[in-house]
């Protein structure tokens, strides 16, 4: 059947360790005989160029300026204090860590819609999903890889900045190691709020792509779903504070985000009205509200992707 | 090696809301270059996708390699090549980082996935352009990116679907050309659905034939285009007396073109008797002869024959 075509052998040839089993093509293909490093690998080699492509590396400029800017942008607050702690000096706290999503909140939505719609939408409208699938992976490994990546790529517009707030804090104390002691205690909450709220995010505006056509229409939905839902969260809190403000703020991923913060790092979320509710119900409950989102996101969304024909 | 199965469906069922895609479909897929023909819709891409695991069954059973698709479907994804009907490639990616990327989807490691990635790419005829975006490619360099990310992960089983589709007549012959060379020299079984019988014949080792989710005919090729059973007669002018007259003397003529076909049946005695037949016919309508020779089954008479029965 095949008819290799044995290599003209030099000296060198039959010490070979290729020319050994005597089967030299001439086209150079060989068997792959080494390792296959399963699912896993395979999932992380997925968030991998995932994560890549929603920085728009390996691609054209259009995603590039568009990632890169938006994280600029969320590193507006961070840059403010910064400066401030350069010109001014001193112990500075013009943007506490517990308003920071607050500041940064319309910028990262933009982000979380385009880069959703990017990460689901470009596999979907290229038919790529047929390839990935006929690939030894599960199809909820899929939906993992993707939640994982956007996660991921969210940490620049959530946790950096706040790590270059405390930073900048750090550098203005007066005794920088007294300072660091009393204060070290809000990197906890810094970083879990970052990964909590990079989760929630994740896994909505993932599951709100899925749902959508295009990237215009994921950002119509993800900025009006989390404003509109927002706004009357708020307005039921303002009105009257009672079980079902505590319900309320649980249905809005934004107001559900805000609670979170505020517990963490012990504010008001800017209203009395807000506040009082928050004490209501444990804290715990108001830590755990994210994470109840992704929950019920990627439930959705495994859901969706488990039915879908191909 | 060429008996040996790999891939076999018993009593396959695939039913979607309206349509019968599979209707009872039993078939055993020997190794070498198999062809999977049927006219469009008569279930070629389900049988396709079950056999990798992208659709489910309503019934029956589906093997390849001996593993059932049902319960491994991992494991067969691991050892099978896919190169859909459709478009599937992202257009922002270069070719090259797309089919490193599938083989590592398939769990190669870095360094092998691109060492794989290269010689696959250089084996599909792929050079300087693999840096290219995939978006600024002709149909033809599609297609081979296609069969590349197939193909990079050294499946033991090739699965091409409609894999000349949208090429021009001169890539057409280059895609099957680079088909029979990949099935030949690397020892990788190959299924290849077509509606084209043609290409089937020119590259196949052996057909299957389904028709509405049914198995009509499966056998080597050379089995079912070797037998000479046909009389060709070519005649300067007039054919169509010709044939009226050899009806007349009771031979079962027809005209195809400008050609005269005379059905020899079964029992090749006859054919000194038809001869003799041919030449008192052409001599008493004092027709100039052409040609008279026994003409070898092509797969499109053969298609004809096994369908009027049904």
């Amino acid at each position: 059947m095949s008819d290799p075509t044995t290599m003209p052998s030099p000296a060198a040839g039959s010490a070979d360790a290729k020319t050994a089993g005597g089967e030299i093509y001439d086209l150079g293909y060989q068997n792959y005989d080494g390792i296959r490093l399963g699912r896993r690998a395979a999932v992380v080699a997925l968030a991998v160029l995932s994560l890549r492509n929603a920085y728009g590396i390996g691609r054209g400029t259009f995603p590039k300026v568009l990632a890169f800017g938006l994280g600029a942008i969320a590193l507006l607050p961070a840059a403010i204090v910064l400066i401030t702690v350069a010109l001014v000096g001193g112990d500075t706290e013009v943007v506490e860590y517990a308003e920071f999503f607050g500041f940064v909140q319309i910028v990262i939505l933009l982000f979380v819609a385009t880069m959703a719609s990017e990460l689901v939408g470009n596999d979907r409208k290229n038919n790529t999903l047929t390839l990935y699938f006929s690939r030894p992976i599960e199809r909820s490994d899929y939906v993992f890889a993707k939640v994982g990546a956007l996660t991921l790529a969210l940490l620049p517009l959530t946790l950096l900045p706040q790590i270059l707030i405390f930073i900048g804090r750090w550098m203005s104390a007066s005794d920088s190691w007294d300072w660091l002691r009393s204060d070290f205690d809000e990197l906890g909450p810094v970083i879990a709020s970052s990964l909590l709220a990079s989760l929630q995010l994740g896994a909505v505006g993932l599951a709100i792509a899925m749902f959508t056509r295009s990237r215009a229409y994921a950002l119509v939905a993800v900025l009006g779903g989390m404003i509109v839902t927002t706004t009357v969260v708020s307005i039921i809190v303002e009105l009257a504070e009672s079980t079902w403000s505590a319900i309320a703020i649980f249905m809005s991923p934004l107001t559900t985000m805000s609670a979170m913060t505020t517990v963490l790092f012990d504010g008001d979320g800017g209203s009395e009205n807000f506040a009082a509710v928050l004490q209501d119900i444990p804290d715990l409950l108001w830590v755990a509200g994210p994470l109840i989102h992704a929950a019920i996101a990627l439930g959705l969304t495994l859901r969706r992707y488990q039915k879908a024909e191909l | 090696m060429m008996t040996e199965s790999v891939a076999s469906a018993s009593s396959l069922v695939k039913r979607y809301s309206s349509v019968t895609a599979l209707a009872g479909l039993t078939v055993d897929v020997p190794s070498g270059i198999v062809g999977l023909v049927g006219p469009n819709g008569a279930g070629k891409s389900t049988l396709i996708k079950i056999l990798l695991g992208l659709v489910d069954a309503t019934s029956g059973r589906a093997e390849v390699f001996g593993l059932d698709v049902a319960t491994e479907p991992i494991r067969i994804r691991e050892i099978i090549g896919y190169m859909p009907e459709h478009d599937c490639l992202p257009d922002d990616l270069s070719a090259t980082r797309f089919v490193i990327h599938m083989a590592r989807m398939s769990g190669l490691p870095a360094i092998a996935a691109r060492e794989r990635a290269a010689e696959t790419l250089r084996h599909v005829g792929l050079f300087e352009e693999r840096y290219r975006h995939i978006g600024g490619y002709s149909t033809g360099m599609k297609q081979r990116v296609k069969l590349a990310q197939a193909l990079v992960h050294d499946p033991r089983l090739l699965v091409l679907d409609e894999p000349t589709n949208g090429l021009d007549p001169s890539g057409r012959d280059d895609m099957l050309a680079l088909i029979e060379r990949t099935g030949r020299e690397f020892g990788i079984s190959v299924i290849m659905s077509s509606h084209l019988l043609g290409e089937i014949e020119s590259v196949c080792d052996s057909i299957i034939l389904i028709d509405e989710g049914r198995l009509v005919r499966s056998a080597a090729v050379g089995e079912l285009t070797g037998l000479a059973n046909t009389l060709a007669v070519e005649v300067e002018w007039d054919p169509a007396r010709v044939v009226d007259s050899l009806v007349e003397r009771g031979l079962p003529a027809e005209l195809s073109g400008s050609t005269i076909c005379i059905d020899l049946a079964a029992d090749s005695a006859e054919h000194p008797p038809v001869t003799r037949a041919v030449l008192d016919t052409v001599i008493e309508l004092d027709v100039p002869l052409v040609r008279v020779a026994r003409q070898r089954r092509r797969l499109d008479d053969l298609f004809r024959l096994e369908k009027e029965p049904g």
